[in-house]
């Protein structure tokens, strides 16, 4: 990467461009913003070729679309695609979304949201354990989610009616849209024909390139896609590439963030949020108890007098996802003659004949017990200031908190409790304390509904 | 044979049947309406319009019968709101073929008036020419010239010297002969949208029915871009070499020689004026001024776009031949890959994975003083980061700035808050006490059935529909779990509300507090 290229006062600019496009991948005349879409196609010669040199992602602009395809390294079961108002979609959304997408690539400049569904039924009544009736209000909702996804990425335009009043009354509503062919055939490139697969294996990066050019991109990778990158977690040689200043400068420079070098491993800091899909810290229920349950984690760690015990092993890939996908592949779809056995060559099993001498890394293991018992007695200090939602259900709270900390790599659950991962340790330091106000005075605590003795109680 | 001889008498009739009901119309309740509509179709194809709206028909109607050119029953104007149903109706009979409009709506309401055109079918066509011809008992013009633009324009030339000449026979003829090579494209034009409209869509495509039709396509593509971009401008010109011969003569000597003995001279006149209108129309834009496009120039463009869909139907046969994949069947594959997914992670991982739209995940909050630490330095042992206490107390963002106004009505937010965890708690038991024990095996209270109706919400909106795919669903609130499991027959809840039954499920509920450790 030449970096006297960049004019000192256009930086900030270049930088910025990057982050959209490392943030959202696509990026069309209204999404994510209006605004985005005239920077990137200013910066877009530059990003092509950085972006493909520093990550091996391919990045194609045209007048009204940028796409980058990013290479996956890995699967992630925790960045799944949300509904205009947040909703998590659910397996009959993505098939919706699917069909809907095949739907689009063959309509024409413009469509009405019934004509969609009824392409979409056709499509669905194909498939068994398929189904899109336009009687039941649970199918309409769901297609409109995958409807509204398409929309909030500029591939439909709404030019007349109102998809919510579809939803409700099928035969009293009904929405016209203008179709956004560049954007319905960018938003569905996979890396390889779908049909080819026998494993989902194919749709990720091969990790057995030993080439040093490829091993530094899938290092720069997982810096610009991880929270944290654990020395650990890598190979001997992209470990030593980890610890290199010019590697981590390079994606310093092309994103515009910093990042944390600390003897376990680095982290790219994304001081403004953006560049993520969730902000850590940030605000809600789920992350202040996630923050607290940090603070408790941390002392108990840091305790001498009281050590937990170690346990090796925290860092190990799971296969366990690509063995699902690999088992619900419909068979009947996949078009043998060109399908290739994807040699699935372990790579990790050579790296532990390896290390085989080496004594394993080990971290702090804290049993489901104590995480339990933690959280409700976090519930019994701070319950009053949690949403009404998590009072009554501290299951429900630790199975989201807990989700929220593995996601940002800083814990690590194992069958019977967690691991506890050295970035835990940046924001241990969050004290806290509560004033002391009686019941009568203000809120009822939630300790004083279960009628145990909390610390408010009166 | 002996199979056709057998087929003979079931098959043949089915097709009458079908040819047959092209002529409801002229028994219809309606029928003046609809042989008025028809009548325009084809005053329209007479001036080489082919594709007709329903606003286009309204007023070809009104042109025709405001022309007082005859017998048709005038008077009441047919307003296009009530055209539309007639064209339908025609259109199910068969008469009429039915096509998208190209052009963009801007509103729903557009959108649905505009969004057919409408031409005769080619049965239709001849079911209307057989009931009007027996109605107006009109000779046929036999059509007999081939379309080759060379011989219109040569044509051309002879008309202008024989209008020169004044030679009233061959500007007769070569009128006629203009007429007929015209109507021919126009039929060619017709059959074009026809064909091209019905490759298009036809859902499945396969490479045998592209080649089938390809040649045809093209053929006629080439024929016309081509041609038409070579002799447009040099007909254009002949055209006005004619009309500076004088079209009033053109259409006198034209309409003396008509052999159409039984229509008055007038009529012929008409009837010459508005076919040498149409033919000009054909080449020339209406006005000097006007911005409007030449019939030519229409069909040039509608070419142009058909070369498009060709290509893109091209597309998607190659697609199809590399390895019996196109990126339609890539995203069935894909749907159903989906619903075979065994856990929602599972699902979101693979659509992380194809789509590739995921964002990165990053830790925010930087040091203030981040030189500082050697980057050799544990997690553990370099200082930790200041954390707002307000974020860590209530979970809101701290505010910047003096500190906000403090609304003192604690009051009534203790009532509020209180009537609120009264709720939350009241559910709370609820729950728990509809946890204990099979929810099939006793009477629910009014509470409990509250909650489980509640349950079963939450878990039919994550509710596949599925034939033995994805084994049940659940919903959880409350601390509670509803799962619900496909059983054989129905079962029964009886709660204080009444009973419910339900049809090949079984619910399961507890509490999920025991998930908590674990994930």
């Amino acid at each position: 990467m030449k970096r006297q290229r960049i004019d000192a006062l256009a930086l900030d600019s270049y930088q910025r461009a990057a982050r959209v496009m490392l943030a959202n991948h696509l990026v069309t005349r209204v999404y994510p913003d209006r605004i985005a879409l005239p920077l990137i196609r200013r910066w877009a010669t530059e990003l092509r070729e950085d972006l493909a040199e520093l990550f091996g992602y391919r990045l194609e602009v045209t007048e009204t679309t940028a796409r980058l395809y990013p290479v996956h390294d890995r699967l992630d079961d925790a960045r799944p695609a949300r509904s205009v108002n947040d909703r998590v979609f659910d397996r009959r959304r993505y098939a919706y979304l699917s069909l809907a997408l095949a739907a689009l690539g063959r309509a024409g400049d413009q469509i009405t949201l019934s004509e969609l569904a009824e392409h979409v039924a056709d499509y669905a009544s194909r498939i068994e354990g398929l189904d899109l009736s336009t009687e039941r209000a649970a199918d309409r909702d769901a297609f409109v989610d995958a409807v509204g996804w398409l929309g909030a990425r500029g591939a439909l335009t709404l030019a007349d009616g109102d998809a919510g009043g579809w939803a409700s009354d099928p035969e009293a509503g009904e929405a016209l849209y203008d179709i956004d062919r560049p954007v319905v055939f960018a938003l569905f490139r996979p890396p390889r024909a779908l049909q080819h697969l026998h494993s989902v294996r194919g749709l990720l990066a091969e990790d057995t390139d030993e080439a040093p050019a490829d091993q530094a991109r899938r290092v720069r990778r997982a810096l610009v896609e991880r929270p944290v990158v654990y020395l650990d977690e890598l190979p001997p040689a992209e470990a030593a590439l980890l610890g290199q200043d010019r590697l981590i400068g390079e994606v310093e420079y092309c994103t515009g963030l910093r990042a944390e070098r600390r003897a376990e491993g680095v982290s790219l800091i994304d001081s403004s949020g953006r560049l993520s899909d969730t902000r850590f810290p940030g605000t809600g229920t789920l992350a202040q108890v996630a923050l607290l349950l940090i603070g408790e984690i941390a002392d108990t760690v840091l305790d001498i007098d009281n050590p937990v015990p170690r346990r090796p092993g925290a860092l190990t890939p799971d296969d366990t996802l690509l063995a699902h996908l690999d088992a619900s592949i419909p068979t009947a779809g996949v078009f043998a003659p060109l399908a290739e056995e994807l040699e699935t060559s372990a790579p990790a099993t050579a790296f532990i004949d390896d290390d085989e001498g080496i004594e394993p890394v080990t971290y702090p293991f804290l049993d489901g017990a104590w995480v339990r018992t933690t959280v409700t007695a976090l519930t019994d200090r701070y319950g009053a200031t949690f949403a009404a939602q998590w009072q009554a259900d501290a299951g429900g709270l630790t199975t989201e908190v807990l989700a929220l900390l593995t996601k940002l790599r800083l814990i690590r659950p194992v069958e019977d409790g967690l691991l506890v991962l050295p970035a835990l340790a940046r924001y241990r330091g969050a004290v806290v304390t509560v004033r002391v106000r009686k019941a009568e005075e203000l809120f009822v605590t939630a300790a004083d509904t279960d009628g145990s003795t909390g610390a408010g109680g009166v | 044979m002996t199979d056709s001889a057998d087929g003979l008498p079931s098959a043949v009739p089915a097709l009458w049947d079908e040819r047959l009901r092209l002529f409801s119309f002229a028994t219809a309740e309606k029928r003046a309406d609809y042989l008025r509509v028809l009548r325009a179709f084809d005053s329209a194809r007479a001036a080489y319009v082919v594709l007709l709206h329903a606003d286009d028909v309204a007023e070809w109607i009104s042109r025709a019968e405001a022309g007082g050119r005859g017998e048709a029953a005038a008077g009441v104007p047919l307003p296009a709101v009530e055209i539309g149903p007639l064209l339908e109706q025609l259109h199910r009979w068969g008469v009429l073929e039915r096509s998208y409009d190209g052009t963009r709506a801007a509103t729903l309401a557009e959108y649905r008036n505009r969004h057919y055109v409408y031409q005769f079918a080619q049965a239709g066509f001849q079911a209307y020419r057989a009931v009007a011809g027996v109605l107006a008992a009109r000779m046929e013009d036999a059509s007999l010239s081939r379309l080759v633009l060379p011989e219109l324009l040569a044509d051309l030339r002879t008309l202008a010297a024989a209008n020169r000449d004044g030679d009233a026979e061959r500007v007769y003829t070569t009128l006629r002969r203009l007429d007929a090579a015209l109507t021919d494209m126009a039929a060619r034009a017709a059959h074009f949208y026809l064909s091209l409209g019905d490759l298009v869509r036809t859902t499945e495509i396969t490479p045998e029915s592209f080649l089938a039709h390809k040649d045809a396509l093209l053929a006629h593509m080439r024929e016309f871009s081509m041609d038409l971009a070579r002799f447009a401008p040099r007909l254009a010109a002949a055209i006005g070499e004619v009309q500076e011969t004088g079209v009033e003569e053109l259409i006198g000597r034209a309409a003396g020689c008509d052999e159409r003995v039984l229509l008055s001279v007038a009529e012929r006149e008409a009837d010459w004026r508005s076919r040498w209108d149409g033919l000009r129309t054909w080449f020339v834009a209406a006005g000097t001024d006007s911005p409007e496009t030449c019939e030519a120039d229409r069909l040039r463009e509608a070419t142009m776009s058909a070369i498009a869909a060709v290509l893109s139907l091209l597309r998607r046969v190659t697609e199809t031949r590399r390895g019996g994949v196109s990126r339609e069947s890539a995203l069935r594959h894909l749907a159903e890959w989906f619903v075979a997914t065994p856990s929602a992670g599972s699902a979101h991982a693979l659509y992380d994975a194809v789509f590739g739209l995921g964002k990165p995940r990053h830790l925010s909050l930087e040091h203030p003083d981040a030189e500082l630490i050697p980057t050799s330095r544990s997690w553990w042992e370099a200082p930790p980061l200041e954390i707002s206490r307000t974020l860590a107390e209530t979970g809101r963002a701290p505010t910047a700035g003096a500190p906000a106004r403090i609304a003192r009505n604690d009051a009534g937010v203790r009532r509020l808050r209180e009537a609120q965890l009264a709720a939350q708690r009241e559910r709370a038991a609820a729950a728990a006490s509809l946890s204990k024990g099979n929810v099939h095996d006793r009477v629910l209270d009014q509470r409990e059935t509250e909650v489980l109706l509640r349950l079963i919400d939450a878990a039919s909106t994550a509710w596949v529909p599925v034939s033995g795919k994805v084994d049940g669903t659940t919903g959880s609130d409350n601390g509670v779990t509803l799962t619900v499991r496909p059983c054989d027959g129905s079962t029964v809840i009886r709660t204080a509300a009444g009973l419910l039954h339900l049809n090949n499920r079984r619910l399961e509920v507890r509490e999920s507090s025991r998930r908590g450790g674990v994930r």
